[in-house]
């Protein structure tokens, strides 16, 4: 479990959070949304250990391990633009940065996480001269070879097209990590992740898996800075109760399989 | 951008010119430290800057200071000599006025960075420009000094969120001022390459609207003189005419 306790913090004394309580289940993809100044990239620090809170506290608990300081991170975080932390002549010196920090068995970790993410052949190259989508599954590894608890991703589908951002969700769903998620991509948060956490002016306003958060025709998703997801439009759209899981159960209730 | 007592550019400008000349004119101590301290009384007084954002923007020439102090040190001689290494033909020496010549330089460049902050703290790019232009200082040249003081503000952002970045992945920043410094390493990288990816949309921005065609222009904000200008003008003639005389 991540907690934070009556967290209060403040950017050159304009306050982000005050007294913020909240819960966040480990083990889970969890998306943190909201508008613009909501705080996304700020909870993600603080759980980080990046910044420290005003006053209040912050725990990450995950399995047998728990960690409070930023000395040795359970939390890694790969940045909103991947150039901000990418400075190695080559991949593999990239990846190994972290467990090197961390001190774990480097060949081992970054071996490891470069076949997790299916990016072996990029090894050679250099950082800096890959295309967008491939900086972000570097960043991504050289996050994962830490081998941290928790991993921490600013606006991970800025800046890449529909197959990169969809092999991206593969790549997240099948690592048996928690991934927090700071986005304002409601689709992507809808395909690939369980929990989401709805943020604004500091506060959170929402919390709950994903379709209940999301699905609820009583939120109005759009004055909050972000889109409703395209399968919850399609059924509103079509007057559908509950959105379809697939194109293909669309298509079987537009024949008629559904009313 | 300004808190307490607003003052125009151009009397600022006129102020940090003159104590920047003072720094350099004068070859004492002594007045150099006189001369920081009255400009940091000047700064508190004035409230035009908070006292914490002036001394945190002179955090970075910490750093210089030590190596400054060092070197100028060991290869500035005069007078006494306290300590003596021979190297070959030459020898390292600290003397009188090797420590005197090193503790002058470091507080005229804290004199310098600290007038300098202070100009940048408290002047918004687009007054600065305007402040140029009003002293016959070409549009496009004014807009590219201007440039420069938007660009300090938005370098220490990306080197906070490189810092961040790497910070996230296990570096550890804790340490002696050496091991800090070589734990930064990894950030130059990224740093540069944003510095430059910054430079080149920026001139392609600039290109796409029309920079090389522009004449005269109009501005959103205006600037004028006010009384307490005056009295910035009046303060810088006194420090320049009290450095020169003195």
């Amino acid at each position: 479990m991540i907690r934070l306790e009556a967290v209060t913090f403040a950017y050159d004394g304009e306050p982000v959070y005050e007294g913020l309580d909240l819960e966040i289940p480990t083990g889970d993809i969890v998306a943190f949304m909201g508008p613009n100044g909501s705080g996304k990239t700020t909870l993600l620090k603080l759980i980080a250990g990046l910044v420290e809170p005003d006053s209040g506290t912050v725990t990450v608990e995950t399995g047998a391990q728990t960690d409070e300081s930023t000395e040795s991170p359970a939390v890694g975080l790969a940045p909103e633009n991947p150039d901000d932390g990418l400075f190695a002549a080559t991949v593999r010196e990239e990846v190994a940065f972290f467990p090197r920090n961390r001190g774990l068995p480097v060949d081992e970790h970054v071996d490891r996480a470069l076949e997790r993410l299916q990016i072996e052949t990029l090894v050679d190259r250099t950082p800096q001269t890959l295309s967008q989508g491939e900086k972000r599954l570097v960043s991504l590894a050289s996050v994962l070879s830490g081998d941290p608890d928790v991993i921490g991703l600013d606006e991970p589908t800025s800046g890449l097209d529909t197959p990169a951002r969809d092999r991206l969700g593969e790549h997240l769903a099948a690592l048996d990590r928690t991934i927090l998620v700071a986005t304002h991509d409601t689709d992507f948060v809808w395909e690939h992740a369980e929990t989401a956490l709805v943020l604004e002016a500091g506060t959170v306003h929402r919390q709950g898996p994903v379709e209940a958060v999301l699905g609820d025709a009583d939120l109005d998703v759009e004055s909050l800075g972000l889109r409703v997801p395209g399968p919850v439009r399609w059924a509103r759209e079509h007057d559908f109760e509950t959105p379809p899981a697939s194109a293909t159960e669309a298509a079987e209730w537009l024949g008629g399989g559904k009313q | 951008m300004s808190r307490g007592v607003t003052f125009d550019p151009r009397a600022k400008l006129a102020l940090v010119v003159s104590v920047v000349g003072a720094a350099l004119a004068t070859v004492s101590v002594q007045r150099a430290s006189l001369l920081f301290g009255l400009f940091a009384v000047f700064v508190v007084l004035t409230g035009s800057l908070p006292v914490r954002a002036w001394t945190r923007s002179l955090a970075p020439v910490a750093y210089l200071l030590p190596i400054l102090l060092v070197l100028n040190t060991i290869f500035y001689a005069g007078g006494q000599v306290y300590w003596s290494v021979p190297l070959g033909p030459v020898a390292l020496s600290v003397t009188a006025g090797g420590i005197q010549t090193a503790v002058l330089i470091a507080i005229r460049l804290l004199v310098i960075a600290g007038a300098a902050a202070w100009f940048a703290g408290t002047t918004s790019a687009e007054a600065f420009e305007l402040g140029l232009v009003s002293l016959r200082v070409p549009w496009s040249f004014a807009f590219l000094l201007s440039l420069t003081l938007r660009l300090v503000p938005e370098m220490r952002r990306r080197f906070a969120v490189i810092e961040d970045a790497q910070r996230s992945r296990g570096l550890d920043l804790s340490g002696g001022p050496i091991s800090r410094v070589r734990a930064r390493i990894p950030m130059l990288l990224p740093f540069f390459v944003a510095v430059i990816r910054y430079g080149y949309e920026l001139s392609e921005v600039l290109t796409a609207r029309g920079f090389e065609d522009i004449d005269d222009r109009t501005s959103l904000v205006s600037i004028g003189h006010g009384p307490a200008d005056f009295a910035v003008y009046l303060l810088a003639v006194v420090v320049l005419v009290v450095s020169i005389v003195a």
